[in-house]
């Protein structure tokens, strides 16, 4: 395959907040994202996963600040396996153990020649938590003050595999993102 | 072929009167078209919003068609069901909603139907999420043809991201608009 068959996608933008319009159940959260792409893609720089600084909010605030860095650069072939972003939120329990305060999830931006005006795209993804169906895993999770976990967060990011999950939703994640790409000028490509 | 890349997610059902919800979709385009990659049929979670009477999904497509003409444009179809505590789940929603004919960002707001009870007690046991009829033929979710004389009752919306990707449109002739 020659050179000029590639396309080239350079994603970047922050992690900007998350918030809980109830406030927070924990305290220290921090968040792991994972950039997450298809067989036809390929990094090229730039790191697909990542681990925020423990933060806590402001009082009167419900919005919890981090301001993390993302950027990674991918070279592809197809457009199917659009890269998503996973994001798994951790925090400190009234116990002191770590727990998990759910995932969202979000496709990287999508414009390929696109006549939209701005590249930058505020998303707002809500925050998704797994939730025990067993009644008495459920008492001891309450007891516990901790919550269910995905042992692979990237079932979420497939269509097929989140049959028979049950979640319960609280708070948004706040991400700031914006794309340019490479190669795909020629192309009789439209988005 | 003309391609159409279809990327997005199932964001959440909301206005719905029940409250835990999953959605089965699926998209069905006519005999030109044909799935190349990716799923054109799914599941999502089943979910509650801890504040609000809203199910947030958030639930993934992905999918990437061919086609040789443009007749059987895809349809993108949804059945809401609702499972109540004893984890029994009936349809409290249908509908469908045409892939939009520009390509970009699209965000489609799906409301649906459900059918009517008919007597006082089919009533009583909706309210009390144990009941809620279901339709055998499920191609009158998208097909007008037979919906003549059902009793339907409207419900809630089902909102949907979608991000179209069109190539190989302009080589084989074919306008669409641009946005």
């Amino acid at each position: 395959m020659s050179i000029e068959n590639f396309y080239y996608l350079n994603v970047f933008g922050e992690i900007n907040s998350v918030s809980f319009p109830l406030g927070p159940e924990a305290k220290g959260i921090f968040i792991k994202y994972d950039i997450v792409a298809g067989d036809d893609w390929e990094v090229i720089s730039g790191v697909t996963t990542g681990l925020t600084q423990c933060s806590n909010p402001r009082k009167g605030h419900d919005s919890i600040v981090f301001n993390m860095p993302i950027a990674c650069t991918f070279r592809f072939t197809n457009i199917f396996g659009w890269p998503q972003i996973v994001f798994s939120l951790y925090g400190t329990n009234v116990w002191g153990t770590e727990v998990s305060l759910g995932y969202a999830r979000i496709h990287v931006p999508c414009q390929i020649n696109s006549s939209q005006q701005s590249g930058l795209k505020a998303i707002h993804a809500p925050i998704i938590q797994t939730i025990s169906t067993n009644i008495w895993s459920a008492i001891a999770n309450f007891l516990l003050n901790r919550n269910p976990e995905l042992r692979e967060p990237n079932i979420l990011l497939n269509g097929m595999k989140s049959k028979n999950l049950f979640t319960s939703s609280y708070g948004d994640i706040f991400v700031l993102l914006e794309t340019i790409t490479k190669g795909t000028e020629k192309l009789d490509i439209y988005s | 072929m003309a391609e159409v890349f279809i990327i997005g997610q199932i964001l959440k059902a909301v206005n719905f009167c029940e409250p835990n919800l999953f959605v089965c979709w699926n998209i069905q385009a006519g005999s030109l078209w044909k799935v190349v990659e990716g799923e054109s049929k799914g599941q999502t979670a089943t979910d509650r919003n801890r504040i609000d009477l809203v199910s947030v999904f958030a639930h993934p497509i992905d999918l990437h068609l061919a086609t040789r003409g443009l007749q059987g444009w895809p349809k993108f179809n949804v059945e809401v069901y609702s499972v109540n505590a004893l984890k029994q789940y009936h349809p409290v929603g249908f509908g469908f909603a045409y892939i939009p004919s520009t390509p970009g960002y699209h965000n489609l707001s799906i409301t649906t139907w459900k059918i009517s009870p008919v007597t006082v007690l089919d009533s009583i046991k909706e309210k009390f999420f144990t009941g809620g009829f279901t339709i055998v033929k499920k191609d009158l979710i998208y097909s007008g043809v037979e919906r003549y004389k059902i009793l339907t009752i409207s419900s809630g919306i089902v909102e949907v991201n979608l991000n179209l990707i069109f190539k190989n449109f302009r080589k084989y002739d074919i306008i669409f608009n641009r946005t």
